[in-house]
């Protein structure tokens, strides 16, 4: 294969399909493959292979000076596939297990068998649900790789039994039932309300998501496939047992809402990452049928983490009863996608495909139940189950071409072919200059006014582990917006401006929680600013808007959903849940008496917006400093109240490769209340900020990562009794720690790494995964249910896809988001501290599409 | 924090506020000394040192054009048209930037300077500035009224009447942006009005046969060859940044990478194939190469030696 100019390596789109001339007949493929794989068949795949190139037609040659032109490669398409599949999986390998055991004294039955048995092959419910997945084929470096990530929405199992006790009547008739952990000996003594229980309710869940990215056709083997994969399986099962007492139970629909109740929660985590080695093809039957499929197997680290809780409602430090534990064993998997695909238009492809999945040695929930009693003293993860899973998917398959022959080109040249004769859209342009002209020369002066913005709306969808819903959000992430900006001559290289911009936030994606499904409907104030430019002094800006280290996190060459890397403007206003509770409703959820105060994602993830809040500021930016190590630009602000912020940032594109960076420092700080010259309290915060990205154009692969350190040094305000107040939230609740004690310093890491490529002329697409990690953002404060959180930290997983259109001044997007809590802290009841435990939280899944379209 | 602390905390946020505010103003101050005087060239002599008027008989509104006249300057002194690059945005002014280049440069050579500004607002696009706004996107020729080219050259003719005398041409220097600029309105006007035109660093080119499409040659948007010849006989230098090949960001359809994958491989295949087709046609060729060693995409850096061109002044000869 010829290569592009100076050596650049090549960005080919290829199908991993392969590219052998195929046998009309399923049965010949089948032998073309086999015999194509033997080793003595490589030279012909190969001679195969650039036939197969060539059929883009090659327009490129020896130019009659000699100059070569670039390869047909760089400049032409070749297929590459983007598959948008819907799922449905059916979850099996349930363990059976009793929940139930016979009562003892002083109500014990008149023989071992008088109780209400309940086993987990009892539990119903939807043992099936819906997911996607999506996955993309390409070339990297001449290799065939594939990129795919799935999820699907959790399984959940659900059943109920009322009246499993019954201490009067006739003695046949009499019934005495405990729960199976309820051991007056065992390490949880308060069994009041699971021993003799009137009733029980059992609540099953299963989670599985994953992503691969495997090289394919690889060794000049189209068939073979070789890969990392990560998948996350993961079960929670949670138990409520009601005591038979008073209220009369009889009265009560199902387990009622009474205090007389003991919850179990069990939850397992499996993190299996590993290598997996496949065989995957397909074969085309005619012109319109492409019928093959994947069967790969994996070998897997399978980090394991167990998580168990125990809580009575009416003895509130039972929660105490918490603990975790984790280990690492070799797990293992097989998945075989039986897969066909029917061409609906020329590139484009119905594809329906089976599903199974089988997974080995991973924990389960159910096996664990029985050792619940020896909380303390069971250890054992117990990964030694093997799960599967089957259904099938049903979705497009599109054939990619590369339209452009590098995606550092910039936009074509849009040559029209409409007839001479009518009046070009350059004349009309031509005409709209002059009236615009005609309209806005005012002497020899002119501040002009352009107006732009966007909107950019989304489809939100939740799940917080017990409720679903779906809301049509503003995507805050990149508010809609109309915005004006004018820039008038004062000089020779001195000019002014102004800048106002106007945001809408009705609806905004950081405000909609389970409790409020419509936004504030109001417009807010981004921008309000003049500013004074000197090509040769700089430029001092004065008014409402962005500070020196605004946007600094934000920094990115892959295309990844403008603001991305501030996490919480999607869902940051949805409310954590409790995952320890029998309650599946509003009342798991974190939030006070009158649930004005709450703990939401977002203060999980630093706050309303870890990137730098605009605020009335006078800002100054250096001239820019150019030269072949690219561009850097120097700016400092001083804001209210009293705020101050540096930053420098670096740019630079390098033959193949883009470079970005940022850094920051910033200091912000209020006095607070000063009484006879002696401040009660002040805020003193300072923030570490960055963000870097880098781009390797020929392949598209870009990594993206920003960070950001927020410490805290400021003074709360205490109340007689000694408790902080809450104003500024720079100190912890001091229960733990000593009053007055700053809180702890909170760290927020946030990596993107994808793949940018123009694979169709409409413009770049962009595939990535994300992670995301927060720190002991609520550490130190009365949050999470607790009275003092002793350590808290997020974590976010997420798979996303934007696509531009160029045409449209478009973006479409559409991503996945799982975020998983971990904190601990203290219970405080009745003036006595009880000892740090794990406060668990249930994960929250966001799903999002939407489109931001400029004008 | 002490009362003592706190007070020298806000004393020292007070002092920061006003250094920072007082340190605007004395940044401000040199825009009273870099007020130029605005001149109606058709009944005022262009003035002496920073001068500015407009060329408002444009289709697309007024076209500011400023203006430098040193102090040695005569009614002989040559007029050199200064084209900015690409980032043309109303509130860059990039236009100041090639200004405050050059305007040693004039002093240094007794020349007259003219450097317009063509606004992005006004002129978006390489389509309407780099490529003279010649066709439309259906490639019909426009009216020579709606062209860049035409501003030029009624900025010429004003300052010509402005400055008295009877110049008949006028010499030009551009870089990137402003280089295609140049290298395209030699094309398009066979030379007409130029006396030397440098184009430092150009990213592509038009390339003179209509085996390149347009815009990256006359495939589709001939020239006639009557206007090509004319062309092939100009005082044109081709100053190639020897460093300038980073090739980043460069325009790469396939017309272009065929031109070569660097600014300098481009222009030296613009010169060899530019000299072949004159040869064909039996033109004379006057363009040459001249090589300005280490310099990459810095159009500060080109100057100087773009100006010893325009001067007529030696320089080293690449080819």
């Amino acid at each position: 294969m010829p290569r592009p100019l100076g050596g650049n390596c090549v960005f080919k789109l290829a199908s991993w399909r392969g590219r052998a001339a195929f046998a009309p007949h399923f049965s010949a493929a089948i032998i073309a493959l086999l015999v194509s794989t033997s080793p003595f068949s490589l030279a012909a795949y190969a001679a195969s292979d650039q036939v197969g190139e060539s059929q883009g037609g090659d327009v490129t040659g020896a130019d009659d000076d000699g100059w070569s032109a670039p390869s047909a490669s760089a400049t032409q398409s070749g297929a590459g596939g983007l598959s948008i599949e819907g799922l449905m999986y059916r979850r099996k390998g349930l363990a059976n297990v009793p929940f139930t055991k016979v009562g003892d004294a002083p109500n014990a039955p008149p023989n071992a068998d008088a109780y209400v048995k309940f086993f987990s092959s009892e539990l119903n419910g939807m043992d099936y649900t819906p997911g996607a997945r999506v996955s993309l084929r390409a070339s990297v470096f001449d290799q065939g790789i594939e990129l795919s990530a799935f999820g699907v929405a959790p399984f959940r199992l659900d059943h109920t039994k009322l009246g499993m006790s019954l201490f009067t009547g006739p003695a046949a008739d009499r019934t005495n039932t405990d729960m199976l952990y309820a051991d007056p000996a065992g390490d949880l003594g308060n069994m009041t309300n699971s021993d003799g229980i009137y009733g029980l309710n059992v609540h099953h869940e299963t989670r599985i998501f994953g992503a691969e990215a495997n090289l394919t056709s690889l060794f000049g083997i189209p068939a073979l496939s070789l890969g990392a994969r990560a998948i996350n399986f993961g079960e929670t099962l949670s138990t409520s047992a009601m005591d038979l007492g008073t209220p009369p139970e009889a009265n009560v629909p199902g387990l009622g809402t009474g205090t007389v109740r003991d919850h179990a929660t069990i939850r397992v985590d499996n993190r299996l990452v590993g290598l997996q080695l496949g065989l995957q093809h397909m074969f085309d039957i005619g012109d319109s049928l492409r019928i093959g499929g994947s069967v790969k197997g994996g070998l897997y680290n399978n980090f394991v983490d167990r998580n168990r809780g125990f809580t009575s409602e009416n003895a509130l430090h039972n929660r105490a009863f918490e603990n975790s534990n984790s280990k690492s064993v070799f797990a293992q998997s097989v998945e075989i996608n039986p897969r066909v695909e029917l061409k609906i238009a020329e590139g484009t492809y119905l594809t329906a495909s089976g599903q199974f999945l089988w997974l080995n040695n991973v924990s389960t929930a159910l096996p664990h139940y029985a050792h619940l009693g020896n909380f303390n003293g069971d250890r054992d993860v117990r990964a030694k189950d093997d799960v599967y899973f089957y259904g099938g998917s049903l979705g497009l398959t599109i054939d990619l071409d590369q339209s452009a022959p590098l995606s550092n080109s910039l936009a074509p040249f849009a040559i029209s072919s409409l007839s001479a004769s009518a009046m070009s859209a350059e004349d009309v342009d031509e005409r709209i200059a002059q009236l615009e002209d005609a309209a806005a020369v005012k002497g020899n002066k002119r501040v002009s006014l352009s107006i732009s913005g966007w909107i950019n709306r989304m489809v939100l969808a939740w799940d917080d582990g017990a409720e679903r819903n779906v809301y049509i959000a503003d995507n805050v992430s990149s508010r809609s917006r109309v915005e004006f900006r004018g820039a008038a001559k004062i000089a020779r290289g001195w000019s002014a401006g102004y800048y106002l911009s106007l945001g809408m936030d009705d609806q905004a994606s950081n405000d909609l929680s389970q409790l409020e499904s419509t936004g504030e409907g109001k417009i807010d104030l981004r921008h309000s600013a003049w500013w004074l430019r000197s090509n040769k002094y700089g430029t001092m800006t004065v008014g409402y808007t962005s500070s020196a280290t605004d946007n600094i996190i934000l920094k990115d060459t892959g295309g990844i959903m403008p603001g991305a890397a501030n996490i919480a403007l999607i869902g940051g206003g949805l409310i954590v849940r409790r995952a320890d509770w029998y309650e599946q409703g509003d009342g798991a959820l974190v939030t006070n008496a009158n649930r004005r105060v709450d703990t939401t994602l977002g203060e999980f993830a630093a706050g309303g917006s870890v990137d730098t809040l605009r605020r009335n500021v006078i800002r100054y930016d250096a001239p820019r400093v150019s030269g072949q190590f690219g561009n850097i630009d120097a700016s400092v602000a001083w804001g209210e109240d009293d705020f101050w912020d540096v930053a420098v940032e670096h740019s630079i594109n390098y033959n193949d490769f883009r470079f970005r960076f940022g850094a920051g420092y910033l200091h912000d700080t209020t006095e607070g209340r000063v009484v006879a010259g002696h401040p009660e309290y002040f805020r003193d915060r300072k923030e570490y900020k960055g963000s870097a990205s880098i781009l390797h154009i020929p392949t598209g692969l870009f990594a993206t990562a920003a960070y950001v350190r927020r410490t805290f040094h400021g003074l709360e305000e205490f109340d007689a009794a000694g408790t902080p107040g809450s104003i500024y939230g720079e100190n912890t609740s001091g229960i733990v720690t000593a009053p007055g004690t700053n809180r702890p310093p909170l760290d927020y890491y946030y990596s993107a790494l994808g793949l940018r490529r123009q694979y169709w002329s409409i413009g770049d697409t962009t595939v990535y995964g994300e992670y995301a990690q927060v720190e002991n953002a609520i550490t130190g404060l009365r949050e999470a249910g607790l009275a003092e959180v002793t350590d808290s930290s997020l974590q976010m997983f997420g798979a996303a896809i934007n696509q531009d259109i160029d045409a449209a001044s478009m973006d479409l997007y559409a991503g996945i988001r799982l975020f998983k809590f971990d904190t601990e802290g203290v219970q405080r009841q009745n003036a006595t501290t009880y000892p740090v435990a794990p406060a668990p939280l249930t994960d929250i899944m966001l799903g999002f599409a939407g489109a931001r379209i400029k004008f | 924090m002490s009362n003592d602390r706190h007070i020298r905390t806000s004393l020292l946020r007070c002092g920061a506020v006003f250094t920072l505010l007082v340190a605007g103003l004395l940044c401000a101050a040199p825009a009273a000394h870099a007020t130029e005087t605005w001149f109606d060239p058709s009944q005022q002599k262009m003035p002496s040192g920073d001068g500015v008027f407009e060329v408002d008989s444009v289709s697309r509104g007024p076209v500011t054009i400023y203006t430098y006249r040193p102090q040695s300057a005569s009614s002989a002194s040559p007029i050199w048209v200064v084209m900015p690059g690409t980032r043309r945005d109303e509130h860059r002014h990039l236009a100041f930037d090639y200004y405050d280049t050059w305007r040693p440069l004039a002093d240094q050579y007794g020349a007259i300077l003219l450097v317009p500004e063509f606004t992005a607002e006004k002129w978006p696009g390489a389509w309407t500035y780099n490529m003279g706004n010649v066709r439309s996107p259906n490639l019909q020729a426009k009216p020579w009224r709606q062209t860049s080219f035409y501003v030029v050259e009624e900025a010429f003719r004003l300052a010509s009447h402005s400055l008295g005398g009877h110049r008949q041409k006028f010499s030009m220097f551009g870089h990137g942006a402003g280089a295609q600029f140049i290298q395209r309105y030699v094309m398009h006007s066979g030379c007409r009005h130029i006396d030397r035109a440098v184009a430092a660093n150009s990213g592509w080119y038009m390339m003179p046969e209509s085996g390149f499409q347009f815009p990256f040659g006359l495939g589709g948007a001939p020239i006639g060859d009557a206007t090509l010849g004319k062309a092939f006989g100009c005082n044109l230098t081709l100053l190639l940044g020897t460093s300038d090949v980073n090739y980043a960001r460069m325009r790469n359809d396939r017309d272009a990478l065929r031109q070569g994958k660097t600014r300098y491989e481009r222009g030296r295949f613009f010169y060899r194939r530019s000299r072949d087709v004159a040869a064909n046609m039996g033109a004379s060729f006057n363009w040459r190469v001249r090589e300005v060693p280490g310099v990459a995409h810095q159009a500060d850096r080109m100057a100087p030696a773009g100006a010893a061109v325009l001067a007529g002044a030696r320089v080293a000869n690449s080819n």
